[in-house]
This record gives structure tokens, sequence and C-alpha cells, in this order.
């Protein structure tokens, strides 16, 4: 074997049996002894091979259920592989979660020394490492307390200090920043920087592409299963991040359809606490027929193709179509963009661009909107309303009607709010 | 992969002493009268088993107490040992789930606090020994007492690592073998001599490796005697091909284990 390589994978697979009835035990056998056990197959890894060069960053990423924590146990040696094998290279961290020994009804200290001792640390290490342990971790006044009273977070801090004390040569690790605070988050940045130039071989797993954007040497995207893609953190990463928009959009579309068809007029007030009771009166009064109802919003990209998944950076098109029931005057419309914490980020009226519409006979309505797209990524909902000229009375007003998604090449850029088109100048004084 | 076999021994004896203490620590901590437990349990039941044989029914076996006292220490391990063994994958579930231990050291780690309990109770055996009964065996039969008390713990090993593995499958095992105790506490010479059972039930009591163990460590420290050499090299015949059998059953059985946990 090469001694540059950590870890060499060839063609592995593994699926698990998952019975259908659970016969858990001796009498519930005895019992049953002529019924043939029946089984599900689930295929957890198909053809995996992958080798990882010595003092690499390498990370798996994947959705939930795509293997990725399948393939870690089995690098960790906790699974064996129905097919395939597996060499490595040096000595293998045998942790893989945050918290490995961790018991509640033990103290942090305990906790420590029991965690570490797992790791392959010496009771002799421990003394000597506990100081620093408990100094990154932040807990010294705790330290006494039973992890149980302990918040998720602090778990977290306590787990990672202990973690990273694992002097192996190949260290895994599934999720470690899942949680815990920003702060936190920037110290362990430090840490991963500080294993990776003393040369340590550090498998990472994790659904969150801006952690294994910022290390990764090498990225393998799992999906299904399968390898999708083995290359770079771009490569990866943007494979990864353009099929997600596409579930999404696919999920969001019966979302959608579930808002849209429980959403009767009292919702409506209790999810728009903003709206004039001038609404609810109008309603009051003539509950049967809208004058105007909203009746379809399509969105467009910049080669005027109807499609949900918009790319930042370029322009799009917003369809709203109205029907006009009867005969109505001088509208204002209106077109709210929030963004997925049903934050408001945009809003257009046709007041506010003195546009006047007129009088208004029964029939169809396109108002047709053209706006550069420097959405980040992620998810954003439409909300069309219409009302009268004074904004008193709304004729319609469709909470997060519709929805497209904003995929963004670049994953390093920041996934919030806007990402205007920008320049940065950098001035040192002398 | 490239550590020393010493290093490694020491990482497993580290680990195996470390899951020790926490299970004593979570066991006996917390409990009103914590360590006293241990001592409850087998001098509790000798104070009630002395006092029903000696008094009610005048027993007159020479050393009887002593005798019975010793039987119940023997038996409260070998008792607590198997039932920790036994669950100890189940119970250490969380452990091995995500870290790649062998599995040898889970089971060993969950009857050590066993065999902790025991030393105690061995002290206060040897104070009443000493101080209470007056018997002072020679040297070389308490080392011969300690022999046995190995090869008991090795028929615990033995059980442990063949079931172990089937208790992650058979959830009920456990409650069979609370049954399956009880005969044994009756089937083997605990509170009566093996010489009160007649011939030919007292070869099938002899099929019972608690028998052998019990008979001969009791013979070693209160009548300083060894006797039978034949039951001794058939007991090490049968004992030693036991323990690599065992050895096999964890391997096979363990197989794929930690997916079905």
């Amino acid at each position: 074997m090469d001694q540059n390589i950590a870890i060499s994978v060839e063609h592995i697979s593994k699926s698990f049996s998952i019975p259908h009835e659970n016969r858990n035990t001796l009498r519930e056998r005895l019992m049953h002894f002529r019924k043939k056990m029946t089984y599900e197959t689930f295929h957890a890894l198909d053809d995996i091979s992958f080798e990882i060069r010595k003092g690499e960053f390498f990370s798996i990423i994947g959705r939930n259920g795509s293997g990725k924590s399948t393939l870690l146990k089995i690098l960790a040696g906790i699974y064996t592989p129905d097919k395939g094998s597996i060499r490595v290279n040096g000595e293998i961290s045998p942790f893989l979660e945050l918290g490995v020994g961790f018991n509640p009804e033990l103290s942090g200290k305990d906790n420590i020394y029991l965690n570490s001792t797992i790791l392959g640390l010496s009771k002799k290490d421990i003394d000597k490492k506990f100081k620093s342990i408990v100094d990154f971790s932040e807990l010294d006044q705790f330290i006494d307390l039973k992890l149980k009273n302990y918040s998720s977070g602090m778990q977290v801090r306590l787990a990672f200090a202990t973690a990273i004390q694992s002097n192996r040569d190949i260290l895994l690790m599934d999720e470690v920043l899942a949680v815990g605070d920003v702060r936190f988050q920037v110290k362990c940045y430090q840490v991963f920087e500080k294993l990776i130039k003393s040369g340590k071989t550090i498998v990472f797993v994790s659904h969150d592409p801006d952690s294994v954007q910022k290390y990764s040497d090498r990225v393998l995207y799992l999906e299904q299963a399968r390898m999708a893609v083995l290359g770079s953190p771009n490569e990866a990463l943007s494979k990864y991040m353009y099929s997600n928009a596409i579930k999404a959009s696919e999920t969001t579309a019966l979302e959608d359809q579930n808002l849209f068809s429980s959403d009767g007029l009292k919702d409506e007030e209790e999810l728009l606490p903003s709206i004039t009771s001038a609404k609810i009166d109008f309603f009051d009064n003539e509950p049967i027929e809208k004058m105007i109802e909203v009746s379809e919003v399509r969105f467009f990209n910049k080669d005027d193709v109807e499609e949900k998944i918009l790319t930042h950076g370029e322009t799009m098109r917003i369809d709203v179509v109205y029907t006009v029931n009867s005969t109505v005057h001088d509208l204002v419309f209106k077109m709210l963009i929030r963004d997925q914490l049903h934050q408001d980020l945009f809003l257009s009226s046709t007041l506010a661009e003195n546009i006047t519409t007129g009088e208004m006979m029964p029939g169809k309505v396109i108002i047709s909107y053209k706006i550069p797209n420097y959405f980040s990524r992620g998810k954003y909902s439409v909300s069309p309303s219409v009302c009268e000229r004074t904004q008193k009375i709304y004729y319609e007003r469709c909470d997060d009607f519709a929805s497209f998604q904003v995929h963004q090449a670049n994953p390093i850029k920041p996934s919030m709010g806007f990402n205007f088109p920008h320049s940065i100048n950098l001035l040192k004084s002398l | 992969m490239k550590r020393s076999f010493r290093k490694n021994l020491n990482y497993y004896w580290e680990i195996i002493w470390m899951l020790a203490k926490t299970d004593l620590k979570m066991r006996y901590e917390g409990s009103f009268l914590g360590i006293i437990w241990v001592f409850l349990k087998p001098f509790g039941i000798f104070l009630v088993i002395n006092y029903v044989f000696s008094t009610i029914f005048n027993n007159q076996t020479e050393n009887y107490s002593i005798k019975l006292l010793i039987g119940l220490i023997l038996f409260t391990f070998f008792q607590d040992a198997t039932t920790n063994g036994m669950t100890s994958f189940v119970n250490k579930t969380a452990i091995l789930k995500k870290v790649n231990l062998p599995k040898w050291i889970i089971i060993i780690s969950s009857t050590i606090h066993s065999g902790i309990a025991f030393l105690f109770n061995l002290v206060i055996l040897f104070i009443f020994l000493y101080g209470y009964y007056q018997i002072f065996p020679k040297p070389q039969y308490v080392l011969l007492f300690f022999y046995y008390v190995v090869l008991l713990y090795g028929v615990t090993v033995i059980f442990s690592f063949i079931t172990a593995p089937l208790y992650a499958k058979f959830r009920d095992l456990n409650q069979i073998w609370e049954v399956l105790l009880q005969v044994i506490f009756f089937g083997s010479p605990i509170f009566y001599p093996i010489t009160a059972i007649p011939y030919p039930v007292r070869s099938i009591l002899y099929a019972n490796p608690l028998t052998y163990i019990l008979e001969h460590s009791r013979l070693a420290l209160v009548n300083s005697s060894f006797t039978s050499p034949e039951h001794h090299l058939l007991f090490i015949c049968i004992f030693i091909p036991s323990f690599i059998g065992s050895l096999w059953c964890l391997k096979k059985f363990s197989r794929n284990l930690i997916e079905r946990l």
C-alpha cells in the first residue's frame, strides 16, 4: 500500500435487513418457529471506492439517509461491510459522534475521564490535559455538576474539548458542528486548522455546505447510497446544492397546496396581524364572491422559461395572474417577497411606481415583474395582494401564495438576504 | 495498528477499569445505603438460612455456618457476574454504537464490578474465618482457594461470552436465566453438603461446574485439604476447550451485532 494513503476503500457495499415483524425474544421465536421471518432490504451503501491521502481534510456530504454515517461507521470498524475491503494506514480514532461514553449521571469531570479513556488516553495523560480541556470548554464552574444538568450547548462544548485531545493519526468526525453557538464554532475551526497543520488526516461528515467548503481538500457527495461526485469542494457542493434545491422545490409544491387549501379567511387574519380590520368588514359584507382574486403565480428564468429554481445573478420574472369577476376601478397591486424565516425582504406596489390601472372588466389580468435576482440561495415566498386606492380595503390578500428557490453556484457566499454585486477595496495606510 | 501489544493491553486495561468504575459509581453512589448493599445480599441470606438450618432443623454438620457463608458469597458473585455479563452489550449500547472496541472488553468490564463487590465480601469472610470461627488455613490452601475463585470467574466469563451476543437477539434470556439461577442455587451444594445427596443424583449435581468449585474451595479453606485430583484434571480438561469455544461463539455471534442493538 502506498505510504501516502491513509485510508483506501474498495468497492464497499452494505445493506441492512429490516424484519417486517420484530421478534426479539426466545418466546416469540418458539411460538412462530414455522413462520419464516420476512425482511425488507435497505441498501445503505452501493459500490463505494475512494482513497484518502495522509494529511487530507476529506469531507463526506449527502442528505439524511444517503449512507454517509454508515460509511463512517464502516471506516471506524463498527460495521462490517457486506462486500469490498478497507485498508487503513495509521491509527484511526475510534470516536465518531461527540459524547461517546457520556453518562448523564456522572459529573462533567468524571465524563472527561471516561471519554478520554475510551479515546485512548492514559490516566496520566488525562491528568495533564485536564485543565486545557476544561479551559477550552469554558465550564470551570460547572465541572463537578452532573452532566444531566448541563444544557445541550454545554455538553457539546465539553465533548468537543475532550474529543480533540485524541492523538490518533486519522480523526473521524460526524456532524460535530451541528450544534453550539457561533463563537464556539469559530474556536472549533481554529482547532481544525491546528489539526490540519499538524498533519492529521480528517474525515468529516456533514450536511452543512458552509463548513465543508471551508476546510475540505476533497469532497465525496453521496446520493442514495451511491457516489455522486468525488472531487473538489466546489464541484461536489454545487452538485449537492443543486439537487437539494430540486428536492426542496418538489416538496414546496406540496406544501403550497396544503397551505392554500387550509388557508381560510380566519387563518389569514392570524397569519397577517398587520391587516386592517377594514378587510374583515369588507368580507363580512360580501363573503360570497370576490371581485378580484389571485389565480396563479408563475416564475420565469432569464430565457423566459418557466422554472421554480432561479439562478442567482440572472434576471427573473414573476407573473401574477388575477381573475377579475366584476368590474373594478383604480386598484393597487402589491407583491411581497419573504424569506424562509418569514421576514419581509421586498415589497413592490403599483402605487409607488405610479402605475394607474383604470377600469378593469371581468377577465384575466397579468401583473408581470422583472427583477434582477440578487437573492441569496434559499427559498422565498410570494404574497400578492390587491387593494383600492386608499389602501384601506383589500380585495385580495394571499399570504405566501407561491414560492421559488434560488440556486447559487458559488457555495462560499453567505446564505442570507441579498447578495449584491459589489467590489471591495482594501486600503492600508503606510 | 502499529501499536505494540503492550500498549494495546494498557489501553484495554484503562478502559476496562474506567468502565467498571463508572458502573460502580452508578450503582452505589446515588443509593441511600451505598456500599452497604454489597454486603447486605449475601449476609442477609446467610442469616436467614443459617437460622433455619442450624437452629430450627438443628443441623449438626461440622462448621456448617462458615461453609454456608463461603458458598453464598461465591454463588452471589456467580449470580451477579453472569447477569451483568449477559446484559453487558445491551447496557453499553451507547458506547458500542460509536466506538470500535473489542467486544470482550465490554463483557469483562461489566463483570469486574461484581468482582469488586465479591472482594469486599471476601474481606468480611476472612475476618469471620479467622476471628469468629478461629480457622486458620495454611497459606497454600488460601492460594488454592483463590485458584478456585479464578476458575469461577472463568466460568462466568465463558457463560457471558456466549450469552451476551445472544441476549441482543433474545431479550427474554435474562428472565430465563433468573429462573435457572434459582434452579442452580438449589442444585448446588450451598446450604447442604454434597455428601448429603445420595449417589445417582449426586453425579447429576457434579455436571454443574459450581458443585466442583464450591465443594473444593470449602475443603481448601475450612478443612485445609486437597482431594480427588482426578476431579481437577477433568475440570481443566473441560474448562479450557469451553473457554476457546466461547471465544469462537463470541466472534461468530458478534458479527453484525451492533446493527441489531
